[in-house]
């Protein structure tokens, strides 16, 4: 079983009368990539406050790695984080701003500096000032601060955003690669899920400060995929025809009402003439296959 | 703790801020001693007629604007200690401690860089305490240089006749250190309700002169004993300045600490509680 890394339980935050979040629960595993979905304002900044301890929570409970919200700032020390956008003293360079924080956090091997920046692509703009940066320069510096100190975890906050074309790509590579070799769990969030699907591992919809969906990357995929949808009120009868009459597997249960059918994609005819035959009432018989974008409003609109 | 002090001097040495500050507190203490006039500068002059009375006459006598070489002249006859009359105007030193406040803790508030640190392995009280340690650290050098700089430079240039001993400049600094501090803790504790270097400033800056308003309002609307007013900022500084009694001493010394649990606790505990934006 793996090691949790992020475990929240009811989390909930309520500013007079609006609730930003709303009994949150969410699982992060070590060595997961979690993508945290959702429009502006739906509570995705205010969850990763919340864990960063940034704000106060109303209800409810967190745990980062089995430890207690209560008791997190030792543990705080295994968390990098770059929540919003990431913010510097505006006349010291880049290298000093890093600096600043190394002796802060107690950092003797100031290398760990020029590692960061190198890992961002910072280390030729390493003496000029954070003033002077762009969008996307500094949006990598606040990237380089969460990796400092080797975090085991890390939190990212809308990261690309401001960034151009290349720079999504070099980081995307950059997440993986930490990912991959040095094992950091990430939790990352954005408001355009085919942004967080070249990345993430789980995902996690979020609106209105609730928990809409939690689905892994293979599941995302199944729900996008191309298929036939078979709509009937006879699902358990019907998975057996399409088992026995058609010898086909290739399907999943998404409710009482509803099969997926990933094969005789051009043959829904045939589809539908069996079932007819095996006397299952067919409501409706349908190819679909939708976009991520569109998956992503789906969801929403059926919690609106 | 000792990592968020030094990782704050790292910085506060890179900037320009303290410098300046330093360069202004040097700048009012040369010219205050050029002109044998305490308390040159600032909201807060000694009073001449506290100091040195045949001088003031003297300064009547003549009328007019006088130049800085010839007010010099004027005191030149009337000696009198220079060094502890300058300390009694110390009261200066708040814009020096908004100044070190500013940089240190407002700074953090108003660049978000506050973040970066709350969300790492720093505690809130961490960060609180390191923070007011800082400011009263670096405050207390700014109020040692000039206090015994002025001693030793006014020594070196206006001679005996114009300085009181180290004791008395020793006694005047540990008699107002307990106050200032109170200050400094009430303008760190200003500095982390407001949470925004713009209204920190607005609000610090003429505070004391608010105090002061308020508190001769009070006098007159509750017709109380002026006596209150010698418990103000800048009227306890220059009283201790200026040969107290013990129990004066030792009532300011209490307003002092009044000051700095009253202020911390309330600092404190909006801090913990607040939002970081």
């Amino acid at each position: 079983m793996k090691e949790i890394v992020l475990k929240t339980n009811g989390l909930t935050k309520r500013y007079k009368d609006f609730t930003a979040l709303d009994h949150v629960d969410i699982t992060v595993e070590k060595g997961d990539i979690y993508g945290l979905i959702g429009r502006n304002g739906a509570g995705k900044t205010t969850l990763m406050k919340l864990i960063t301890t940034l704000t106060n929570k109303s209800d409810g409970e967190f745990e980062l790695f089995n430890t207690g919200d209560s008791n997190l700032t030792e543990t705080k020390r295994r968390i990098g984080c770059l929540i919003e956008n990431s913010a510097f003293f505006p006349n010291m360079s880049a290298y000093s701003n890093l600096k600043y924080y190394a002796i802060q956090k107690g950092i003797v091997n100031l290398n760990q500096i020029d590692e960061a920046l190198e890992l961002v692509d910072l280390a030729d703009c390493k003496k000029k000032k954070f003033k002077n940066f762009s969008l996307g320069m500094k949006q990598r510096l606040g990237i380089a601060l969460a990796l400092m100190d080797n975090p085991d975890f890390i939190i990212l906050d809308e990261p690309i955003n401001g960034l151009d074309p290349i720079g999504i790509s070099q980081l995307r590579d950059t997440f993986k690669m930490l990912n991959e070799k040095k094992g950091i769990t990430i939790l990352i969030s954005s408001h355009i899920l085919s942004e967080l699907y070249t990345v993430a591992t789980k995902f996690c919809i979020l609106e209105k400060g609730r928990v809409v969906k939690e689905l892994t990357k293979e599941e995302l995929d199944v729900e996008c995929s191309r298929c036939i949808s078979i709509k009937t009120d006879d699902v358990k009868n019907a998975a057996v025809v399409l088992e026995k009459e058609l010898k086909t597997t290739n399907y999943t249960v998404v409710d009482n009402r509803e099969i997926r059918l990933y094969d005789y994609l051009d043959n829904a005819g045939k589809v539908n003439k069996t079932l007819a035959k095996n006397d299952i009432n067919v409501m409706s018989i349908a190819e679909t296959g939708i976009s991520l974008e569109d998956y992503f409003k789906t969801v929403i609109e059926e919690v609106r | 703790m000792f990592n968020i002090i030094k990782s704050d001097l790292y910085r506060i040495l890179r900037g320009k801020a303290i410098y300046i500050a330093f360069l202004v507190m040097v700048v009012m203490s040369g010219l205050s001693m050029y002109e044998l006039s305490p308390g040159y500068l600032g909201a807060s002059s000694a009073g001449l007629e506290q100091i040195n009375e045949d001088a003031l006459e003297d300064v009547y006598r003549l009328g007019g604007e006088l130049s800085l070489s010839e007010i010099r002249k004027i005191y030149e006859k009337h000696p009198y200690e220079f060094d502890k009359e300058f300390l009694a105007a110390n009261a200066n030193l708040y814009y020096i401690f908004i100044v070190m406040v500013a940089i240190i803790i407002a700074a953090d508030f108003s660049k978000r860089t506050i973040k970066n640190t709350v969300s790492s392995a720093v505690s809130r009280k961490k960060y609180y305490y390191s923070k007011l340690i800082c400011c009263i650290l670096i405050c207390s050098i700014f109020v040692l240089i000039n206090n015994y700089g002025t001693y030793f430079v006014n020594k070196l240039v206006n001679g005996e006749n114009f300085s009181s001993s180290l004791g008395t400049i020793t006694r005047v600094t540990l008699y107002q250190l307990p106050i200032m501090y109170g200050i400094i803790s009430l303008l760190v504790c200003v500095s982390v309700v407001v949470k925004k270097g713009s209204a920190f400033n607005a609000i610090s800056i003429p505070l004391l002169m608010a105090f002061q308003l308020l508190i001769t309002l009070f006098l007159r609307v509750l017709k109380m004993k002026a006596t209150i007013l010698n418990y103000e900022y800048q009227t306890a500084l220059g009283k201790l300045a200026r040969n107290p009694e013990n129990d004066y001493i030792v009532k300011c010394v209490l307003l002092g600490i009044f000051y700095i649990v009253i202020f911390n606790i309330i600092g404190y505990y909006s801090f913990k509680r607040a939002e970081i934006k």
